[in-house]
């Protein structure tokens, strides 16, 4: 698998987790819902970065 | 039911977490990189193995190398990955992975999988569903509730049928049991209560709602949040009611009796009766929009009378911890003579009644002494033997032409099932020459 295939699957893998966490995040309780949140926040930032890598352009 | 034992290997903890949510109420453990996957899948405790592929930013495929010894400790293997080109889904099955699945929509898909995995194991989980659950040996109903509970892990509503006391409210907890949901199994019967009363059992009520509530007190679908809300006798709800509660359904929320402020409760519904449903659709006394958020899946559970193999399963697991009771030979044979108008719930009070009174060996005399007498034993089919759709048949088009349409059924089944050939039906049917080239003339005149 070259780099920017990982970053193709990287990038899915945190967008599918993404959307299933805001479904999550509608029925969440709220002592749960801060902690959710950040990982969503966490998993945004990685897909920043890895856009990011994608238009620095490819590493083949 | 156990909990199934869930390993879910996975580096992702957003994905953890989605993955821990749609696996609640199951044993769930979880391996985050190779090391940790590899030595708890060598332990090989667990029943079920969720995989990712790609472990880590670097990683190339390493949870394929997780599936030979997932397989080799005999673990339902499932891949969940974001790759899911053919070369990658063609590895995974050939490594002996069960299923392949893309990330994205695994609410539903789990459901899937954990209900695929129940019927696929051996049939031992299946199994003891059947011995513990909901008894039977009845091959029919054994399909049925298999079936029901593929659906058991989904948030769909289901609607059972069936007379009073065949299971239905046996068959509502095990589903409830096998929902994976934590809250709790509230069940309710529809026709115990006036609708006022009703109202407030289902939605609570504050403290000064009506005369008399001098306390708030919540209702049952606040009990039933993250739970079941099991309820019976639909078909005794008035259409107000039905209004209120499709309302609640439809939004999973509600306001308590004198509450001014909106309730919220994910409750699933299961819903039974024992009345006809399209009757009562007809007669206008089940709304169709209510209807249409009570039915989902429908399962129709047949009277013993019609699985009279159940009969002897269902005494021994009534006195399972209790007296075991042994029958004479005539006793038994009029145990299963008897129809059992009143179903499981009359085997169980005989059962009772039987062991509460008996020393040593149940004789006929005994038996014949509980048995309802209302239900006399009858060797030949009884004459008030017919279905509710016959009868119904009979009130439409007059007795006369609904016999017809009955021999017409009788004949041309016989026919389809000896392959057209004539002299059978008059053999099997005992019937003339003139009724059936009458029947098929008829049959051919009306373009059945």
């Amino acid at each position: 698998m070259t780099d920017t295939e990982k970053i193709y699957h990287r990038l899915k893998s945190n967008a599918v987790s993404l959307k299933s966490a805001v479904d999550m995040l509608q029925k969440c309780p709220p002592e749960k819902k801060d902690k959710l949140i950040g990982l969503m926040r966490e998993a945004t930032q990685d897909i920043m970065r890895l856009l990011a890598e994608l238009e620095a352009g490819p590493k083949t | 039911m156990d909990k199934l034992n869930i390993l879910v290997v996975e580096d992702n903890e957003l994905a953890r977490t989605v993955m821990a949510n749609n696996l609640a109420g199951q044993a769930v453990d979880f391996a985050k990189d190779k090391a940790t996957a590899e030595r708890k899948l060598k332990a090989g405790r667990y029943d079920i193995c969720f995989i990712d592929l790609m472990l880590g930013n670097e990683d190339d495929y390493f949870g394929l190398k997780l599936i030979p010894l997932a397989v080799s400790k005999g673990i339902y293997s499932v891949v969940m990955s974001s790759c899911d080109t053919e070369e990658t889904i063609g590895r995974a099955y050939a490594l002996g992975c069960k299923e392949f699945y893309v990330k994205g929509n695994e609410g539903d898909n789990i459901a899937a999988i954990i209900a695929r995995y129940l019927q696929g194991d051996g049939g031992k989980k299946i199994q003891s569903v059947f011995s513990t659950g909901f008894i039977t040996n009845d091959p029919a109903t054994r399909a049925l509730v298999a079936e029901a509970l593929k659906y058991a892990s989904t948030s769909l509503p289901l609607l059972i049928l069936g007379p009073s006391g065949t299971g239905k409210t046996t068959l509502a907890e095990l589903l409830h049991v096998h929902s994976g949901r934590k809250g709790a199994f509230v069940a309710m019967n529809c026709a115990a209560y006036t609708e006022e009363l009703l109202e407030a059992e289902l939605f609570g009520y504050k403290k000064g709602a009506f005369t008399g509530a001098q306390e708030n007190r919540k209702g049952k679908l606040a009990q039933a949040d993250g739970g079941t809300l099991f309820l019976d006798e639909i078909g005794a709800m008035s259409q107000t009611m039905q209004l209120k509660l499709l309302k609640a359904i439809e939004e999973r929320s509600f306001y308590p009796m004198g509450a001014d402020k909106l309730e919220y409760s994910d409750f699933r519904i299961i819903s039974a009766t024992l009345e006809d449903v399209q009757k009562l659709l007809a007669e206008n006394k089940l709304r169709f929009d209510f209807f249409q958020r009570v039915h989902g899946m429908t399962i129709a559970l047949k009277p013993l009378a019609q699985r009279k193999c159940d009969i002897f399963p269902l005494v021994e697991a009534f006195t399972k911890k209790a007296k075991r009771l042994a029958f004479e030979l005539g006793a038994k044979d009029y145990l299963l003579a008897h129809d059992w108008p009143g179903n499981t719930r009359e085997l169980k009070r005989f059962v009772e009644l039987v062991a509460a009174g008996t020393q040593g060996i149940v004789m006929l005399e005994t038996v014949k002494k509980h048995i309802t007498h209302s239900a006399p034993v009858q060797t030949q089919a009884p004459m008030r033997d017919i279905t509710q759709a016959q009868y119904d048949c009979a009130l439409k088009y007059g007795l006369s032409a609904a016999v017809d349409r009955f021999s017409a059924g009788v004949i041309n089944r016989n026919l389809s099932e000896n392959n057209g050939k004539k002299a059978a039906a008059l053999k099997q049917l005992k019937i003339s020459k003139c009724l059936l080239y009458a029947t098929l003339a008829k049959c051919k005149t009306e373009g059945k």
